[in-house]
């Protein structure tokens, strides 16, 4: 979401980090809505790099729906923020295909939007390179999927069978418990 | 044979200024952050000199950027520091309330308990030097309102040299409440003056006729009240909070038991106020004790005014304890 860059917490942090010469990275999807309302209807400037730049922190926008893209910027900042480089600020512009929430009934974009987005799904486009590039074929793609779905599915039943918090602990964890 | 004297004289503000340099003495992991702290030496002078004795990296001057040096100051007692945070005033750490609010007081809770933040939170409040609306409140009610952050509220010599090391000790986070009519506060303090404990509410005086409730700055108006009282044969009980959240009622409640009339100092406004909930305590829990409708020397419920004869009508004052506390002993049972 690309909301927080309207924040002031963005702006005090970035020149925080770069005053402090802290080695933080700053991960921005951008999926051009702050929850329903379109970038341009709430940014005046909506190149986000340039915010990041303003505070001298080094800054760079790759495409977030390509997966190769994604890992290497984010491998060079992560290397040039342990290098001593400072702060990094990526942006990543990509796009949510389902609504932000089960309450937004998507007034403020058309399904022919989202429609646009889908050919360029981050999974979809990796898996045909990999399969065009001969790295992986259908029966191993299948087991990931299984694999994937397996541990989904282990995880959920995980959760289902555990036993709700008792009520009596409720105020547990506000404060840390002290010795009597 | 060693000629110091034994309880050296000393300030509110140098008791303060002792206890950082203990702390960060006393621990690596201790560091104070915040706006002017370093070369200016602090707003009200508190970390004066600190800069040159411990370096940079300890003592760090931070842009004016409350929510984001809070922030940054949870983030450090995350990953294992012990931060003390300084915001020049509490009304500028409403910049900040984001960070307190939702992060610090909430995360220990959040996560079933696989959090903590031991950080400190110091911050000046109170009215009484003339710096008008915007620098003169007292939020400290406010922030006793919130469940996940203790609040403490020093107001004695004592208090100001030990409650900090008890605070950075909590594995919780702990707002510090340094009202700033207290910084010149002068006195003898014990040489050997450490830690204290931030649990328990204190009795200053102790008296029979009734029990006069307060923290912080209006503490020592109300030891001036009773000390007018007693003039007048009436002995009051006075106790200091100390600590606003979570708050010592059984001490509250003891001295009631005894007196049976009750008045609360608080230069907080009385709407939604703390001392509204000490009312309302004590009404659910010591009702039958009461020969008195409990009053309340508050606030008035306007922005704290610039000009001084203003000002000084707006908070508590002396004459106003002693009136208040006339008509509740006075009041028929």
């Amino acid at each position: 979401m690309v909301r927080a860059v309207a924040e002031g917490e963005f702006h005090e942090s970035l020149n925080l980090a770069e005053l402090w010469k802290v080695p933080a990275l700053f991960l921005c999807e951008n999926n051009l809505y702050a929850m329903g309302t379109a970038l341009e209807r709430s940014e005046a400037d909506t190149d986000l790099c340039e915010k990041a730049r303003s505070y001298k922190v080094p800054a760079r926008s790759v495409d977030g729906m390509d997966v190769i893209a994604v890992m290497e910027a984010t491998a060079q900042a992560a290397a040039a923020a342990r290098a001593g480089g400072g702060p990094q600020f990526i942006e990543f512009r990509t796009y949510r295909f389902r609504a932000h929430s089960m309450f937004d009934a998507e007034l403020y974009r058309t399904k022919a939007e989202v429609e646009q987005w889908k050919p360029r799904c981050p999974i979809l486009t990796f898996t045909n390179r990999l399969k065009a590039e001969g790295l992986i074929d259908d029966p191993a793609l299948a087991a990931i999927e299984a694999d994937v779905a397996d541990e989904i599915a282990r995880a959920v039943a995980f959760a289902e069978a555990g036993s709700w918090e008792p009520v009596a602990d409720l105020a547990r964890h506000v404060y840390t418990e002290r010795a009597a | 044979m060693n000629d110091r004297p034994a309880t050296p004289r000393t300030t509110y503000r140098e008791a303060l200024r002792d206890a950082l340099r203990e702390a960060l003495t006393r621990d690596e992991r201790v560091f104070l952050m915040g706006e002017d702290v370093g070369r200016y030496g602090g707003s009200y002078a508190v970390s004066k000199g600190l800069l040159a004795e411990f370096g940079e990296e300890r003592i760090r001057d931070t842009p004016l950027s409350e929510s984001a040096f809070v922030g940054a100051g949870i983030g450090a007692a995350l990953n294992g520091m012990l931060p003390i945070v300084e915001v020049m005033t509490v009304n500028f750490s409403l910049l900040a309330l984001d960070q307190i609010v939702n992060n610090a007081a909430t995360l220990r809770h959040m996560s079933g308990g696989q959090f903590n933040i031991p950080l400190v939170i110091r911050m000046a409040t109170g009215a009484g030097r003339q710096l008008a609306a915007q620098h003169s409140h007292s939020f400290e009610g406010w922030y006793a309102h919130i469940p996940g952050i203790r609040i403490v509220t020093p107001a004695t010599l004592e208090d100001a040299r030990g409650m900090l090391w008890t605070a950075l000790m909590d594995p919780d986070p702990v707002i510090m409440f340094e009202n700033a009519l207290l910084y010149n506060l002068e006195g003898d303090l014990a040489a050997g003056a450490g830690a204290v404990d931030i649990d328990y509410a204190a009795v200053r005086r102790p008296g029979s006729d009734l029990t006069l409730v307060t923290y912080g700055g209006s503490l020592h108006k109300t030891l001036q009240a009773a000390e007018k009282l007693a003039a007048d044969g009436i002995s009051a009980e006075v106790i200091d909070l100390r600590t606003l959240r979570p708050l010592d009622m059984k001490t509250v409640l003891g001295s009631l038991a005894r007196t049976h009339r009750m008045v609360i100092v608080d230069e907080g406004w009385k709407s939604g106020s703390l001392a509204a909930e000490i009312m309302a305590r004590a009404m659910e829990e010591a009702f039958y004790d009461l020969d008195a409708p409990i009053a309340r020397v508050c606030s008035a419920e306007v922005p704290i005014p610039y000009p001084k004869h203003l000002e000084d009508a707006a908070i508590p004052q002396v004459a106003t304890i002693v009136e208040c506390a006339l008509r509740t002993v006075s009041h028929r049972a």
